[in-house]
């Protein structure tokens, strides 16, 4: 897979799961705020503690 | 009102604009009219007490309102400001197109915006409902159920057929150079996470379109009903005589009274 397609498919997966609680907690997820900080958290959060539990 | 439009916007005209645009005051610009309003127009609970505008078409798009947010001459009033507080000339033009197309996106609805303010009058074209008095869920239904959500479409499709302004190439050579926040943003994380938040107005506006739309029709059963002007089943707000069709609007045969929805 190249590094292209695999941040499509990051990209989409997080997607996926961001829909899928969005429909059902409409009220509490579907905002610009909580959408950016879904991203952040997957390509900033996540690999910061990954690289932490490596060390 | 539109909904995704005003996230995907800025990326179809940054393809075409390119390096004469910035897209941080690009997307401000295109979320700065409703920044400020949109929680009064839906309202909300503070300690169990509701607040909400007693009439939220007027607030949100009349005069006396905050519908002067709608117009050309705000853009024009802060993008001078912008012009004024930073000499940066590219943040005030950006935001200035931002607004615009939000102003302008607006007259697709019954009540349409006051595009030349002062002058009261409403430009409306009056192709979906307008519905942002009956809260945001339901407003949600009618939309996604009406013309609204299909001119969304149009730019979910437009946005993602650009979708090369996404790429992380086009971000480095013609995004970056032209707006040193996205550096001052590279020096303090990870080149992903700095492109992640490039993207991720495009992100939310994708997902929100998806979203509602099942929430709309798969989790609930409101009508779908594409026709001009609908749909038909809610009853839209207008702008009431004050408003200016530019084309054919649901207003035309409409029973004036406000409550009974004969069309």
């Amino acid at each position: 897979m190249t590094p292209g397609l695999r941040t499509f498919a990051v990209y989409a997966v997080t997607g996926g799961c961001y829909i899928t609680l969005s429909v059902f907690f409409p009220r509490f997820i579907l905002s610009w705020v909580e959408g950016a900080a879904v991203l952040l958290l997957v390509f900033l959060v996540i690999p910061f503690v990954f690289d932490r539990l490596r060390r | 009102m539109s909904w995704v439009a005003h996230d995907l916007e800025p990326y179809a005209i940054q393809r075409h604009l390119g390096k004469r645009v910035a897209i941080i005051p690009l997307l401000i610009g295109s979320y700065a009219p409703d920044l400020t309003t949109k929680w009064f127009v839906y309202g909300i609970s503070v300690f169990g007490v509701q607040v909400k505008a007693d009439d939220p078409a007027q607030f949100h798009r009349g005069w006396p309102g905050a519908g002067f947010t709608h117009s050309l001459l705000f853009g024009v009033v802060i993008a001078a400001l912008l012009l004024l507080l930073t000499h940066r000339r590219i943040w005030a033009f950006s935001f200035l197109i931002g607004q615009w197309s939000h102003a302008l996106t607006d007259t697709g609805d019954t009540v349409g915006t006051m595009l030349f303010f002062p002058w009261t009058q409403h430009f409306a074209l009056g192709a979906w409902q307008y519905a942002g008095q009956i809260g945001r869920f339901n407003d949600a239904g009618a939309y996604f159920s009406g013309p609204g959500f299909v001119w969304d479409g149009v730019w979910v499709v437009l946005a993602t057929l650009g979708w090369r302004t996404l790429t992380r190439s086009y971000f480095e050579t013609t995004v970056l150079p032209v707006d040193p926040i996205w550096s001052w943003a590279s020096a303090a994380m990870p080149a992903a996470a700095v492109i992640a938040l490039y993207r991720a107005s495009y992100f939310y506006g994708v997902c929100r379109w998806i979203t509602w739309l099942i929430w709309a029709h798969v989790l609930n059963n409101y009508q779908f009903d594409v026709s001009w002007g609908g749909p038909m089943w809610v009853t839209g707000a207008t702008a009431g005589g004050t408003t200016a069709r530019l084309g054919m609007g649901p207003m035309a045969g409409m029973c004036p009274c406000a409550g009974c929805g004969f069309r």
